[in-house]
């Protein structure tokens, strides 16, 4: 008989589930803490967490450009500007990336300056 | 020898995976989260029942229309125009506490100073300066005695107007924490960008964080670490005008019927009471700097407030880290 506490194989599933636990842990806060700073005309207009699940969105002062936040990542989905720069920037989800409208004077920017962070008011 | 291995794996291995799993549960309260806009500002609900988030969100828009003294549909709109009205408990409520406030600590800030307040809201939408002889007047018609309330029968007299401006937000959420206590909600954020609640406890049992932004629009001031309580900003931010170069806040010095050249640019106050804390960030604000000492050594209230130069002023026994 093995008087060994743990067998190998024993060991192993161990090491297997924590590293299971932690991959799961990893997923599910990656973007925990991350924020949209949407901005129009250099004001903030609104903070998204990226921790929502999925929604399609627009920010009042700012017409006729939507946002959608999916993934833990924001994205312009539409904007009727000439360019379309906003939309073209793509999916941003990296803290100090940007989105920027200029013919909307509308940035988007991630920060994780909220993590641990209940609320910001002013 | 065997079975002895199994149960140990059978007990160590869930063991493992719960106190893991727990932890990468979130500590805050995400789970309900959503946003409207009322009062002129977006609102974020977040607590930790649904219901309870409904129900909060259905009431801010019902006090949203009775608070509204812009807007065609408002409540308070309506008041101003009809002179007198029987209104409904929500905006009864917000005149007779908000009018108790201004007897108790100072009628620098009074609901019934609407003749002044919209007046300049107009010029900021105009982008034209009042005439001096309209200030002067509409500074008469202020003075919550102007205000008759019998049951929820309202009349003005005079050119008195209300506007709900400086209590609005204040007292959504005290009534938003009733609604709260009623349900099962244990803890829960109600945000309106400038007041906001923090209410009961968060799972882990740490305080609340919250940031005070830059009014500058660049970062944060500094972070303060509070346990549930009611908090309300008042400062220029971004809600001013320019006329021929000169900026105007949006918060008018009843005083002298112009909008406040106060020396602060950012003033939070934290209380056990929403209007509380709205009106006061308002009037400390409007006081500037000689006036602030008095407010930083109450026992109902703490004051985290900024002045042009930087300088901060925090009241004793608040927990308040600079950036």
């Amino acid at each position: 008989m093995n008087t060994r506490f743990l067998k190998l194989s024993e060991a192993l599933i161990i090491i297997i589930v924590i590293l299971l636990c932690l991959l799961i842990i990893f997923l599910r806060n990656g973007n925990n803490g991350k924020s949209a700073i949407i901005s129009i005309n250099g004001k903030t207009a609104a903070v998204i967490p990226l921790s929502k699940e999925s929604e399609h969105f627009s920010v009042k002062g700012a017409d006729n450009i939507f946002f959608t936040v999916h993934n833990g990542c924001i994205y312009v989905d539409s904007s009727d500007c000439t360019d379309k720069i906003c939309m073209k920037t793509g999916k941003i989800n990296k803290c100090g990336e940007s989105i920027i409208c200029l013919p909307k004077k509308v940035s988007v920017t991630i920060s994780d300056s909220t993590e641990n962070t209940d609320v910001i008011v002013g | 020898m065997f079975l002895k291995f199994f149960s140990f794996k059978i007990i160590v291995i869930p063991a493992l995976m719960i106190s893991l799993f727990s932890c990468s549960m979130p500590s805050e309260v995400k789970n309900n989260s959503s946003e409207i806009f009322v009062m002129d500002t977006m609102c974020s609900i977040s607590t930790d029942s649904k219901q309870a988030s409904a129900e909060v969100s259905s009431a801010l828009k019902d006090m949203n229309t009775a608070f509204d003294s812009c807007g065609e549909k408002g409540e308070a709109f309506r008041l101003n125009k009809k002179r007198s009205a029987k209104c409904s408990d929500y905006l009864c409520g917000l005149i007779n506490d908000s009018m108790r406030l201004s007897a108790a600590y100072s009628d620098n800030v009074e609901i019934s100073s609407g003749a002044v307040t919209l007046l300049w809201k107009e010029a900021g939408k105009s982008l034209k300066l009042p005439k001096q002889s309209e200030t002067k007047d509409a500074l008469a018609s202020i003075g919550d005695n102007l205000i008759c309330t019998d049951g929820n029968n309202i009349s003005l007299s005079d050119g008195c107007k209300i506007d709900t401006g400086a209590f609005a937000k204040g007292y959504a959420l005290d009534k938003c924490k009733d609604i709260l206590d009623k349900s099962k909600c244990k803890s829960a954020v109600i945000s309106m960008t400038s007041s906001v609640l923090l209410y009961g406890e968060k799972s882990d049992g740490s305080d609340f964080n919250v940031q005070i932004r830059n009014p500058d629009g660049n970062g944060f001031l500094g972070t303060v670490n509070v346990k549930s309580c009611f908090l309300s900003t008042s400062g220029g931010y971004e809600r001013f005008f320019t006329i021929d170069g000169k900026n105007y806040c949006h918060i008018i010095d009843l005083s002298t019927g112009y909008p406040s050249e106060s020396d602060l640019t950012s003033v939070t106050v934290f209380c056990q009471s929403g209007i509380l804390s709205d009106y006061l960030s308002t009037l400390i604000f409007i006081g500037g700097t000689k006036n602030i000492n008095r407010f930083l050594s109450s026992d109902d209230f703490k004051v985290a407030a900024f002045d042009k130069n930087g300088k901060s002023y925090i009241s004793r026994n608040l927990d308040f880290k600079a950036v």
